[in-house]
């Protein structure tokens, strides 16, 4: 029940709501916003409780925040004042404000407590690289870390509990675009100042300039690598190994995985990559390690499959990005190596059942579609789930990078676990589905089917040629099998190209003009956001 | 009988420590109603994102183009 005080407040102050601005007519979710910065004049009034509640969160990133410098304080200075990357991070309060634009209650609840796992463990992990990166002096840890490819899931790493795997790209190039769409475009031109093609994939051509500009953390004493079919993937996997100059192992798993005799060739990769490490690190793999951290991997994947059967239905308080981001985060970077997360899931889970059985509809029963995401997203727009939300009422049930890796691992034998470690791995981000051969890109429809989705939104990322080549052939069967289908074109982590704005602009288009619904929020359909974060 | 002095004081009268704790009580109340309301009014208008925005980035943006690195493929 609500307390009559904070009823009586939030009566007196709802013309300040922009939600009911633009139900009333008087504004909306955009009309605090400076105009093309992104930077908000004030922040939104939800409500005493909501309001309170955003607040009392925002304190608790600062803390983390807080935590990160007196922790490490002298190589945090001397990383900002280092690395470009490092001062994108500074835009990180803003980032969240525009991820959970418009939520309420539950749905508040849960993106804040899932954001703030990611905030401490990544605050954390700044502070360990920085505190260890041998340019900036190193520390005891340096030649403990292991430098690895952000694409290969480190759980079967944890068998090393003396090492420490560090996914090497995520903190200057992946995570970093997430909240800066300004900073990628600088690493992209200096790999395309070498002569390097400007019509590959991005997300490489960022990798390779980062690379190029020595903005690298210098850690560990040998690295791994991996592979992804494409021409840039293994360009910048090449021109990275040459620059950071350790002895590399490339695991190359098996891509077309689907076919039973893929695994036994993953398997003996993941064997080799430890024998590796072993020679080159000196230590012996511990299963029982192994094992400590994969039952923490099993019970997130259990979770996230109860998660599942409650996305089905249309109570669940956990969708759009605060779904996405997290399962990105906690899958493809922390991936069972981190109790918080597990601990996080069982009170996200409780909520969601409370909330499924007190038939709660979130963000106040205007969603009008369920859409399934579909395709590498852009990495520079990670807020337009938030955005289809509170300007279409589409919500997005489930991303593709969700459905990653979530078969068991077997937690008593190490030749069934290295197997399930195995299959697990072939299954992760991007390698399953964008580049795991044409079943897994269609399994599109099975998911959407399942997830009662009337609308997949595919994202196109128009510098991937291995999309590119199953555009027309979505496009029929989306009209075949009766879904409403939206290509949004994006070129990834390149905002340039392809702009925030004309990403919503292709939505825009099909919601007005093959739909002709209006929108919900008048504000939200067409501004310019070019020189935001 | 003897005047004291103009700069010494009189003893205070020693207070229960119920008003002690009542006193600490009030001062942390205080304190934590001064930080909510700083705290509060940076949050509210925003504050820290616009510092970040207008001045910190600019300046460490100038920083960074003015860096010397060691800029090659190999």
């Amino acid at each position: 029940m609500k307390n009559p005080i904070t009823a009586f407040i939030d009566r007196k102050l709802q013309k300040f709501d922009p939600l009911w601005q633009s139900e009333h007519g008087t504004g909306g979710l955009r009309s605090r916003y400076y105009d093309k910065t992104g930077i908000a004049k004030y922040r939104e009034w939800r409500g005493v409780h909501d309001t309170m509640l955003d607040y009392a969160s925002w304190l608790k990133n600062l803390a983390s925040m807080g935590v990160m410098v007196a922790s490490a304080p002298l190589p945090v200075l001397k990383g900002i004042w280092e690395y470009r990357w490092m001062g994108s991070y500074l835009g990180t309060f803003a980032f969240i404000d525009r991820l959970f634009e418009g939520y309420r209650g539950p749905e508040l609840k849960i993106a804040h407590m899932n954001m703030h796992a990611i905030v401490q463990s990544l605050t954390k992990k700044i502070a360990l690289v920085l505190s260890n990166d041998r340019r900036l002096g190193g520390g005891p840890l340096t030649d403990n870390m292991v430098p690895m490819d952000e694409v290969l899931p480190p759980l079967f790493m944890c068998g090393f509990p003396n090492l420490i795997p560090i996914p090497l790209q995520t903190l200057p190039e992946f995570i970093i675009c997430d909240i800066d769409q300004q900073l990628q475009p600088f690493y992209i031109d200096v790999a395309e100042s070498f002569g390097l093609a400007a019509d590959v994939c991005s997300r490489c051509s960022a990798e390779t300039g980062v690379a190029f500009n020595d903005d690298f953390p210098l850690i560990g004493r040998a690295m791994l690598s991996t592979n992804m079919p494409c021409n840039a993937s293994e360009a910048t996997s090449m021109f990275q190994r040459r620059r950071v100059g350790l002895p590399d192992f490339p695991v190359t798993l098996a891509m077309i995985h689907n076919e039973p005799g893929a695994h036994p060739y993953s398997t003996q990769m993941l064997r080799d990559a430890i024998a590796f490490i072993e020679k080159e690190y000196g230590e012996k793999y511990d299963w029982d390690a192994l094992f400590a951290r994969a039952k923490q991997m099993n019970e997130q994947n259990t979770i996230e499959l109860e998660k599942w059967d409650i996305f089905k239905t249309k109570y669940s308080a956990l969708s759009g990005i605060a779904e996405t981001l997290y399962r990105l985060y906690s899958w493809a970077s922390v991936n069972g190596q981190e109790d918080y997360f597990t601990k996080n899931d069982r009170k996200v889970i409780k909520i969601m059942r409370r909330c499924y059985e007190k038939r709660h509809e979130p963000f106040g029963g205007r969603t009008r579609h369920r859409a399934f995401l579909w395709g590498p997203s852009a990495v520079y727009y990670t807020d337009f789930p938030t955005w289809t939300q509170n300007c279409w009422g589409i919500t997005i049930v489930l991303n593709m990078d969700s459905t990653m890796g979530h078969n068991m691992i077997d937690t008593e034998d190490p030749e069934q676990a290295i197997k399930d470690l195995a299959e697990f791995s072939e299954k992760g981000v991007m390698r399953h589905h964008a580049v795991g051969g044409w079943d897994n890109v269609n399994a599109v429809w099975d998911w959407a089917k399942s997830f009662n989705c009337d609308m997949v939104l595919m994202n196109d990322n128009v510098a991937c040629k291995g999309m590119n080549g199953v555009h027309a052939m979505m496009e029929e069967q989306a009209r075949d099998l009766g879904f409403h289908f939206i290509f949004i074109e994006h070129d990834l982590e390149d905002c340039r190209t392809i702009s925030r704005r004309d990403m919503r602009n292709n939505v825009n288009s099909y919601m007005s003009v093959v739909l002709g619904e209006e929108p919900l929020d008048p504000t939200l359909v067409d501004f310019d956001d070019s020189e935001a974060w | 009988m003897k005047k004291l002095c103009k700069c010494e004081k009189k003893a205070a009268p020693a207070r229960s420590p119920g008003k002690v704790a009542a006193g600490i009580l009030g001062k942390l109340a205080l304190f934590g109603l001064g930080a909510f309301l700083v705290t509060f009014t940076i949050y509210m208008f925003n504050l820290e994102n616009k510092l970040i925005y207008y001045v910190i980035r600019p300046f460490l943006n100038k920083h960074y183009d003015a860096q010397k690195r060691d800029r090659r493929i190999v």
